[in-house]
Protein backbone atom coordinates (compact mmCIF):
# COMPACT_ATOMS: atom_id res chain seq x y z
CA UNK A 1 0.00 0.00 0.00
CA UNK A 2 1.18 3.66 -0.81
CA UNK A 3 2.31 5.12 2.03
CA UNK A 4 1.52 9.10 3.36
CA UNK A 5 5.14 9.96 1.47
CA UNK A 6 3.92 8.45 -1.78
CA UNK A 7 0.83 9.92 -1.68
CA UNK A 8 2.65 13.46 -1.41
CA UNK A 9 4.85 12.59 -4.34
CA UNK A 10 1.73 12.05 -6.45
CA UNK A 11 0.03 15.17 -5.61
CA UNK A 12 2.91 17.08 -6.87
CA UNK A 13 3.60 15.49 -9.82
CA UNK A 14 1.35 17.07 -13.21
CA UNK A 15 -0.68 14.80 -15.55
CA UNK A 16 -0.35 15.98 -19.25
CA UNK A 17 -2.10 13.69 -20.73
CA UNK A 18 -4.99 10.86 -20.66
CA UNK A 19 -4.46 7.89 -18.73
CA UNK A 20 -2.13 8.93 -16.39
CA UNK A 21 1.09 10.46 -18.77
CA UNK A 22 3.11 12.96 -16.69
CA UNK A 23 5.23 15.78 -17.47
CA UNK A 24 8.46 14.86 -18.73
CA UNK A 25 10.02 17.53 -16.39
CA UNK A 26 9.46 15.28 -13.44
CA UNK A 27 12.46 13.92 -14.36
CA UNK A 28 14.14 17.26 -14.08
CA UNK A 29 12.81 18.64 -10.97
CA UNK A 30 13.51 14.76 -10.26
CA UNK A 31 14.72 14.52 -6.83
CA UNK A 32 12.28 13.83 -3.95
CA UNK A 33 9.00 13.96 -5.74
CA UNK A 34 9.38 11.19 -8.02
CA UNK A 35 11.38 9.48 -5.48
CA UNK A 36 8.54 9.14 -3.37
CA UNK A 37 5.95 8.47 -6.08
CA UNK A 38 8.20 5.38 -6.72
CA UNK A 39 9.38 4.31 -3.53
CA UNK A 40 5.88 4.37 -2.13
CA UNK A 41 4.93 1.84 -4.40
CA UNK A 42 8.10 -0.61 -4.60
CA UNK A 43 9.20 -0.85 -1.29
CA UNK A 44 7.52 -2.82 1.15
CA UNK A 45 9.58 -2.26 4.44
CA UNK A 46 11.18 0.68 5.55
CA UNK A 47 14.81 0.03 4.95
CA UNK A 48 15.18 1.64 9.00
CA UNK A 49 13.45 -1.08 10.43
CA UNK A 50 16.30 -3.66 9.33
CA UNK A 51 19.62 -4.69 9.53
CA UNK A 52 21.90 -5.01 6.70
CA UNK A 53 22.97 -8.44 6.73
CA UNK A 54 26.27 -10.06 5.06
CA UNK A 55 25.25 -12.74 2.45
CA UNK A 56 27.42 -15.30 1.96
CA UNK A 57 28.95 -13.75 -1.06
CA UNK A 58 30.17 -10.82 0.96
CA UNK A 59 31.74 -13.19 3.30
CA UNK A 60 34.45 -15.14 0.82
CA UNK A 61 36.43 -14.07 -1.98
CA UNK A 62 35.05 -13.35 -5.54
CA UNK A 63 35.45 -15.64 -8.87
CA UNK A 64 38.63 -14.67 -10.80
CA UNK A 65 38.22 -12.90 -13.51
CA UNK A 66 37.51 -13.92 -17.14
CA UNK A 67 40.06 -12.50 -19.69
CA UNK A 68 37.18 -11.86 -22.33
CA UNK A 69 34.33 -10.60 -19.91
CA UNK A 70 31.21 -12.35 -19.74
CA UNK A 71 27.66 -11.03 -18.53
CA UNK A 72 26.39 -12.21 -15.21
CA UNK A 73 25.52 -16.16 -15.17
CA UNK A 74 22.02 -14.25 -13.55
CA UNK A 75 21.28 -12.47 -17.32
CA UNK A 76 21.45 -15.78 -19.51
CA UNK A 77 17.80 -15.05 -20.55
CA UNK A 78 19.24 -11.84 -22.67
CA UNK A 79 20.03 -13.39 -25.91
CA UNK A 80 19.49 -12.76 -29.49
CA UNK A 81 16.77 -15.19 -31.35
CA UNK A 82 17.84 -17.69 -33.82
CA UNK A 83 15.64 -18.33 -37.26
CA UNK A 84 18.96 -21.15 -37.79
CA UNK A 85 20.38 -22.26 -34.70
CA UNK A 86 21.65 -25.59 -36.33
CA UNK A 87 23.06 -23.46 -39.32
CA UNK A 88 21.15 -24.70 -42.19
CA UNK A 89 21.85 -23.84 -45.59
CA UNK A 90 19.26 -21.15 -45.33
CA UNK A 91 19.80 -17.61 -44.18
CA UNK A 92 20.53 -16.92 -40.89
CA UNK A 93 18.57 -14.15 -38.87
CA UNK A 94 19.64 -12.93 -35.05
CA UNK A 95 16.94 -10.67 -33.37
CA UNK A 96 18.20 -8.11 -30.82
CA UNK A 97 16.10 -8.25 -27.58
CA UNK A 98 15.41 -4.69 -26.85
CA UNK A 99 12.91 -5.48 -23.88
CA UNK A 100 15.82 -6.84 -22.09
CA UNK A 101 18.19 -3.68 -22.68
CA UNK A 102 18.29 -0.06 -21.97
CA UNK A 103 20.36 2.82 -22.96
CA UNK A 104 21.11 3.72 -26.83
CA UNK A 105 24.39 1.55 -27.72
CA UNK A 106 23.90 -2.53 -28.52
CA UNK A 107 26.11 -4.97 -27.36
CA UNK A 108 28.24 -6.85 -30.00
CA UNK A 109 26.94 -10.38 -29.07
CA UNK A 110 23.02 -8.69 -29.26
CA UNK A 111 24.12 -7.06 -32.65
CA UNK A 112 21.34 -7.94 -34.93
CA UNK A 113 22.26 -10.38 -37.83
CA UNK A 114 20.60 -11.66 -41.11
CA UNK A 115 23.33 -14.05 -42.75
CA UNK A 116 23.01 -15.34 -46.38
CA UNK A 117 25.44 -17.62 -45.75
CA UNK A 118 26.92 -17.29 -42.47
CA UNK A 119 30.42 -15.64 -41.73
CA UNK A 120 33.76 -17.67 -42.81
CA UNK A 121 36.46 -15.22 -43.23
CA UNK A 122 39.71 -15.39 -42.27
CA UNK A 123 42.44 -12.47 -42.31
CA UNK A 124 45.36 -15.05 -42.29
CA UNK A 125 44.61 -16.86 -45.66
CA UNK A 126 43.80 -13.09 -46.48
CA UNK A 127 41.23 -11.44 -47.70
CA UNK A 128 41.18 -9.46 -51.20
CA UNK A 129 41.12 -6.27 -49.58
CA UNK B 1 40.06 -3.66 -53.62
CA UNK B 2 38.94 -0.65 -55.72
CA UNK B 3 38.55 -0.58 -59.85
CA UNK B 4 36.24 0.42 -62.43
CA UNK B 5 35.89 3.89 -63.34
CA UNK B 6 39.00 5.24 -60.68
CA UNK B 7 42.45 7.05 -62.17
CA UNK B 8 44.43 4.62 -60.34
CA UNK B 9 42.60 0.72 -59.34
CA UNK B 10 43.91 -0.26 -55.51
CA UNK B 11 43.86 -2.94 -53.36
CA UNK B 12 43.96 -2.16 -49.51
CA UNK B 13 45.36 -5.04 -47.43
CA UNK B 14 43.92 -4.82 -44.17
CA UNK B 15 47.56 -4.00 -42.81
CA UNK B 16 47.15 -0.59 -45.48
CA UNK B 17 43.41 0.19 -43.96
CA UNK B 18 45.09 0.35 -40.74
CA UNK B 19 46.71 3.11 -41.66
CA UNK B 20 44.52 5.68 -43.04
CA UNK B 21 43.15 8.28 -40.88
CA UNK B 22 40.00 6.81 -38.66
CA UNK B 23 36.81 8.21 -37.86
CA UNK B 24 34.59 7.32 -34.88
CA UNK B 25 30.35 7.51 -35.00
CA UNK B 26 27.29 6.17 -33.81
CA UNK B 27 24.88 4.63 -36.22
CA UNK B 28 21.40 2.14 -36.06
CA UNK B 29 21.74 -0.05 -38.61
CA UNK B 30 18.10 -1.82 -39.40
CA UNK B 31 16.97 -4.24 -41.93
CA UNK B 32 14.59 -3.13 -44.22
CA UNK B 33 12.34 -6.16 -43.36
CA UNK B 34 12.57 -4.94 -39.67
CA UNK B 35 9.26 -4.73 -38.32
CA UNK B 36 7.61 -6.38 -41.02
CA UNK B 37 5.32 -8.07 -38.56
CA UNK B 38 3.05 -4.88 -38.57
CA UNK B 39 2.06 -5.42 -42.30
CA UNK B 40 -0.08 -8.25 -40.86
CA UNK B 41 -4.06 -7.01 -40.94
CA UNK B 42 -4.27 -8.21 -37.70
CA UNK B 43 -2.24 -7.90 -34.77
CA UNK B 44 0.38 -10.84 -34.34
CA UNK B 45 0.79 -11.51 -30.67
CA UNK B 46 4.81 -10.95 -30.24
CA UNK B 47 7.69 -9.46 -28.50
CA UNK B 48 9.70 -6.45 -29.25
CA UNK B 49 12.19 -8.50 -30.16
CA UNK B 50 10.50 -10.98 -32.53
CA UNK B 51 8.71 -7.43 -34.12
CA UNK B 52 11.56 -5.08 -33.96
CA UNK B 53 14.69 -7.10 -33.34
CA UNK B 54 16.22 -6.77 -36.82
CA UNK B 55 17.64 -3.08 -35.76
CA UNK B 56 20.42 -2.25 -33.60
CA UNK B 57 23.00 0.79 -32.75
CA UNK B 58 26.86 0.66 -32.37
CA UNK B 59 29.69 3.17 -32.61
CA UNK B 60 31.46 2.50 -35.34
CA UNK B 61 34.84 2.98 -36.68
CA UNK B 62 36.76 3.10 -39.59
CA UNK B 63 38.13 4.51 -42.86
CA UNK B 64 35.56 7.29 -44.69
CA UNK B 65 35.33 5.80 -48.19
CA UNK B 66 35.65 9.43 -49.31
CA UNK B 67 39.57 9.50 -48.17
CA UNK B 68 39.99 5.99 -50.23
CA UNK B 69 38.87 7.60 -53.36
CA UNK B 70 40.71 10.30 -53.17
CA UNK B 71 43.87 7.77 -53.35
CA UNK B 72 42.25 6.22 -56.34
CA UNK B 73 40.92 9.20 -58.34
CA UNK B 74 37.17 9.23 -59.29
CA UNK B 75 36.55 8.98 -63.48
CA UNK B 76 33.83 11.67 -63.46
CA UNK B 77 31.30 8.98 -65.49
CA UNK B 78 31.10 7.17 -62.20
CA UNK B 79 27.77 7.43 -60.70
CA UNK B 80 27.13 4.82 -58.73
CA UNK B 81 29.79 1.73 -57.00
CA UNK B 82 28.85 -1.71 -56.79
CA UNK B 83 29.64 -2.96 -53.68
CA UNK B 84 30.68 -6.66 -53.42
CA UNK B 85 30.86 -8.81 -49.96
CA UNK B 86 33.26 -12.05 -49.44
CA UNK B 87 30.22 -14.55 -48.57
CA UNK B 88 29.56 -17.42 -50.44
CA UNK B 89 26.79 -15.52 -52.92
CA UNK B 90 28.81 -12.78 -53.16
CA UNK B 91 25.95 -10.57 -51.80
CA UNK B 92 26.21 -7.07 -54.03
CA UNK B 93 25.04 -3.96 -53.75
CA UNK B 94 24.88 -0.59 -55.77
CA UNK B 95 25.69 2.30 -54.42
CA UNK B 96 24.71 6.28 -55.84
CA UNK B 97 28.20 8.40 -55.70
CA UNK B 98 27.06 10.70 -53.88
CA UNK B 99 25.98 8.58 -50.38
CA UNK B 100 30.00 7.08 -51.19
CA UNK B 101 30.94 11.03 -50.67
CA UNK B 102 29.07 11.39 -48.00
CA UNK B 103 28.80 9.63 -45.02
CA UNK B 104 30.18 6.04 -46.20
CA UNK B 105 32.52 4.16 -44.25
CA UNK B 106 34.66 1.51 -44.34
CA UNK B 107 34.01 -0.07 -40.51
CA UNK B 108 36.80 -2.03 -39.03
CA UNK B 109 35.84 -1.47 -35.16
CA UNK B 110 32.28 -1.78 -33.62
CA UNK B 111 32.00 -0.40 -29.64
CA UNK B 112 35.79 -0.07 -29.57
CA UNK B 113 36.54 -3.83 -30.64
CA UNK B 114 37.06 -5.52 -34.07
CA UNK B 115 34.14 -6.12 -36.13
CA UNK B 116 31.97 -9.45 -35.23
CA UNK B 117 31.95 -12.00 -37.59
CA UNK B 118 28.46 -11.90 -37.73
CA UNK B 119 28.45 -8.28 -38.69
CA UNK B 120 31.35 -8.22 -41.16
CA UNK B 121 34.70 -8.73 -39.79
CA UNK B 122 36.93 -7.91 -40.75
CA UNK B 123 35.60 -4.86 -42.58
CA UNK B 124 32.33 -4.04 -43.99
CA UNK B 125 30.47 -1.13 -45.55
CA UNK B 126 28.84 1.71 -43.21
CA UNK B 127 25.90 3.24 -45.05
CA UNK B 128 24.49 5.50 -42.27
CA UNK B 129 20.49 5.19 -42.26
CA UNK B 130 20.04 3.01 -45.01
CA UNK B 131 18.88 -0.20 -44.84
CA UNK B 132 20.86 -3.06 -43.58
CA UNK B 133 21.32 -5.30 -46.69
CA UNK B 134 23.07 -2.39 -48.54
CA UNK B 135 25.80 -2.19 -45.60
CA UNK B 136 27.81 -4.73 -47.52
CA UNK B 137 29.73 -7.22 -44.96
CA UNK B 138 32.60 -8.91 -45.44
CA UNK B 139 33.74 -6.19 -47.92
CA UNK B 140 35.99 -7.52 -51.01
CA UNK B 141 35.08 -5.05 -54.12
CA UNK B 142 34.14 -1.86 -54.94
CA UNK B 143 33.57 -1.55 -58.43
CA UNK B 144 32.98 2.20 -60.28
CA UNK B 145 30.39 2.34 -62.74
CA UNK B 146 28.01 4.15 -64.38
CA UNK B 147 24.78 2.54 -64.06
CA UNK B 148 23.70 0.34 -61.12
CA UNK B 149 24.03 -3.09 -61.14
CA UNK B 150 20.37 -4.43 -60.20
CA UNK B 151 21.58 -7.29 -58.32
CA UNK B 152 19.51 -10.05 -56.85
CA UNK B 153 18.58 -8.05 -53.90
CA UNK B 154 17.78 -4.46 -55.17
CA UNK B 155 15.80 -6.28 -58.72
CA UNK B 156 13.63 -8.44 -56.59
CA UNK B 157 14.36 -9.17 -52.16
CA UNK B 158 14.48 -5.01 -51.18
CA UNK B 159 12.30 -3.74 -54.15
CA UNK B 160 9.03 -3.48 -52.18
CA UNK B 161 5.65 -3.65 -54.04
CA UNK B 162 3.24 -1.15 -53.55
CA UNK B 163 -1.07 -1.79 -53.56
CA UNK B 164 -1.08 -0.23 -57.08
CA UNK B 165 1.26 -3.28 -58.29
CA UNK B 166 4.30 -0.40 -58.58
CA UNK B 167 7.23 -1.35 -56.69
CA UNK B 168 9.61 1.28 -55.06
CA UNK B 169 13.30 0.69 -56.35
CA UNK B 170 16.20 1.91 -54.82
CA UNK B 171 14.13 2.63 -51.37
CA UNK B 172 17.99 2.89 -49.76
CA UNK B 173 16.07 5.11 -46.20
CA UNK B 174 15.28 3.50 -43.23
CA UNK B 175 12.68 6.43 -42.06
CA UNK B 176 11.62 7.95 -38.93
CA UNK B 177 10.85 5.56 -36.34
CA UNK B 178 10.06 4.75 -32.86
CA UNK B 179 8.71 1.92 -30.24
CA UNK B 180 8.29 1.48 -26.82
CA UNK B 181 10.72 -1.52 -24.99
CA UNK B 182 9.84 -0.64 -21.51
CA UNK B 183 6.61 -1.76 -20.98
CA UNK B 184 6.50 -3.93 -23.90
CA UNK B 185 4.94 -7.46 -24.80
CA UNK B 186 6.29 -10.49 -22.26
CA UNK B 187 7.00 -7.45 -19.44
CA UNK B 188 4.27 -8.05 -17.06
CA UNK B 189 3.07 -5.07 -14.90
CA UNK B 190 3.81 -5.18 -11.27
CA UNK B 191 0.78 -3.61 -9.70
CA UNK B 192 -0.32 -0.29 -10.13
CA UNK B 193 2.07 3.07 -9.31
CA UNK B 194 4.49 4.49 -11.43
CA UNK B 195 6.48 3.26 -14.40
CA UNK B 196 8.46 4.63 -16.47
CA UNK B 197 7.78 4.41 -20.83
CA UNK B 198 10.79 3.90 -22.06
CA UNK B 199 12.10 3.37 -25.98
CA UNK B 200 13.70 4.11 -29.01
CA UNK B 201 13.67 6.46 -31.81
CA UNK B 202 16.16 6.90 -34.72
CA UNK B 203 16.12 8.53 -38.40
CA UNK B 204 17.87 7.62 -41.59
CA UNK B 205 17.32 11.41 -41.93
CA UNK B 206 19.56 12.38 -38.91
CA UNK B 207 18.82 13.52 -35.28
CA UNK B 208 15.57 12.58 -33.55
CA UNK B 209 13.88 15.92 -32.82
CA UNK B 210 10.63 14.85 -30.74
CA UNK B 211 8.57 11.90 -29.41
CA UNK B 212 5.72 12.19 -27.84
CA UNK B 213 3.82 8.92 -26.30
CA UNK B 214 0.17 7.74 -25.87
CA UNK B 215 -1.52 6.69 -22.96
CA UNK B 216 -4.61 5.94 -24.52
CA UNK B 217 -4.57 4.34 -27.67
CA UNK B 218 -3.46 8.35 -29.32
CA UNK B 219 -5.83 10.00 -28.17
CA UNK B 220 -3.46 12.33 -26.27
CA UNK B 221 0.05 12.84 -26.21
CA UNK B 222 2.48 13.70 -23.97
CA UNK B 223 6.57 14.72 -25.10
CA UNK B 224 8.85 12.08 -23.70
CA UNK B 225 12.34 13.51 -22.05
CA UNK B 226 15.06 12.57 -24.69
CA UNK B 227 18.49 11.36 -23.50
CA UNK B 228 21.14 13.34 -24.30
CA UNK B 229 23.21 13.34 -26.39
CA UNK B 230 21.10 12.71 -29.48
CA UNK B 231 23.01 11.73 -32.56
CA UNK B 232 22.43 11.77 -36.02
CA UNK B 233 21.24 7.92 -37.84
CA UNK B 234 21.46 6.66 -34.64
CA UNK B 235 19.56 5.28 -31.63
CA UNK B 236 17.67 8.18 -29.21
CA UNK B 237 16.46 6.83 -25.99
CA UNK B 238 13.43 8.39 -24.77
CA UNK B 239 11.34 8.29 -21.47
CA UNK B 240 8.08 9.07 -19.82
CA UNK B 241 6.78 9.27 -16.49
CA UNK B 242 3.74 7.51 -16.09
CA UNK B 243 1.04 6.34 -13.36
CA UNK B 244 -0.92 3.40 -14.24
CA UNK B 245 -3.91 3.38 -12.27
CA UNK B 246 -4.55 -0.43 -12.95
CA UNK B 247 -6.96 0.25 -15.37
CA UNK B 248 -6.33 -0.71 -19.44
CA UNK B 249 -4.59 1.56 -21.38
CA UNK B 250 -2.52 1.84 -24.50
CA UNK B 251 0.85 2.58 -24.82
CA UNK B 252 2.36 4.41 -28.36
CA UNK B 253 5.13 6.74 -29.39
CA UNK B 254 5.47 8.55 -32.59
CA UNK B 255 8.57 10.40 -33.41
CA UNK B 256 9.92 13.51 -35.26
CA UNK B 257 13.10 14.00 -36.80
CA UNK B 258 15.22 17.49 -37.57
CA UNK B 259 14.35 17.24 -41.01
CA UNK B 260 10.66 17.67 -40.00
CA UNK B 261 9.66 13.79 -40.95
CA UNK B 262 6.99 12.64 -38.62
CA UNK B 263 6.18 8.63 -38.20
CA UNK B 264 2.63 8.02 -39.77
CA UNK B 265 -0.07 6.47 -37.92
CA UNK B 266 -0.66 2.73 -39.06
CA UNK B 267 -3.66 3.71 -40.58
CA UNK B 268 -1.92 6.26 -43.04
CA UNK B 269 0.96 3.47 -43.74
CA UNK B 270 -1.41 0.94 -44.24
CA UNK B 271 -3.20 3.28 -46.59
CA UNK B 272 -0.19 4.02 -49.03
CA UNK B 273 1.54 0.76 -48.51
CA UNK B 274 -1.18 -2.00 -48.27
CA UNK B 275 -0.93 -5.15 -45.42
CA UNK B 276 -1.33 -9.04 -45.70
CA UNK B 277 -5.16 -10.54 -46.79
CA UNK B 278 -4.10 -13.22 -44.25
CA UNK B 279 -2.13 -12.75 -40.98
CA UNK B 280 1.81 -14.01 -41.79
CA UNK B 281 4.16 -15.77 -39.82
CA UNK B 282 5.46 -13.48 -37.73
CA UNK B 283 9.36 -14.38 -38.67
CA UNK B 284 8.13 -13.72 -42.66
CA UNK B 285 8.79 -10.89 -44.44
CA UNK B 286 5.81 -9.46 -46.35
CA UNK B 287 6.86 -6.37 -46.69
CA UNK B 288 9.66 -4.33 -45.88
CA UNK B 289 10.39 -0.36 -44.30
CA UNK B 290 7.26 -0.12 -41.92
CA UNK B 291 8.14 3.19 -39.89
CA UNK B 292 4.52 3.54 -38.10
CA UNK B 293 3.65 2.87 -34.62
CA UNK B 294 3.56 -0.20 -32.23
CA UNK B 295 0.99 -0.23 -29.92
CA UNK B 296 1.05 -2.11 -26.20
CA UNK B 297 -2.32 -2.68 -24.61
CA UNK B 298 -1.96 -3.00 -20.77
CA UNK B 299 -4.68 -5.26 -19.30
CA UNK B 300 -5.95 -4.80 -15.59
CA UNK B 301 -3.77 -7.61 -14.71
CA UNK B 302 -0.76 -5.86 -16.11
CA UNK B 303 0.39 -8.20 -18.93
CA UNK B 304 1.25 -6.09 -22.19
CA UNK B 305 -0.31 -7.41 -25.34
CA UNK B 306 0.21 -6.46 -29.35
CA UNK B 307 -2.65 -4.37 -30.31
CA UNK B 308 -3.63 -1.75 -33.37
CA UNK B 309 -5.22 1.31 -32.42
Amino acid sequence: MPSNRSTRGWKDLEAVAGNGLLDRRAFLKGGPVLAAAITGYTLSDSAAAQQLADDPWSAAAGNPLPAYGVPSRFEKSVARTLSNPRGEPRTHHARTPHHLLNGTFTPNGLHFVISHSGPRISTRTGTAW
Amino acid sequence: MIHGLVARPLVFTLDALMRYPMVSRMAFVECGGNSAPLFSKEPIEATVQAIHGLVSCAEWTGVMLSTLLEETGIDPKAKWLIAEGADSLALSRSVPMTKALDDAMIALYQNGERLMPGNGYPMRLLLPGWEGNINVKWLRRIKLVETPAMSYYEARTYAPILPNGKAYQFYFLQEVKSFITHPSAGLKLNGPGFYEISGLAYSGNGRISKVMVSADGGKSWAQAAMQEPVHAKAFARFRAPWRWDGGPAILQSRAWDEAGNVQPTRAQFIAERGETKTVPSVTGFPNQHYNGPTSWGIERNGEVKHVYA
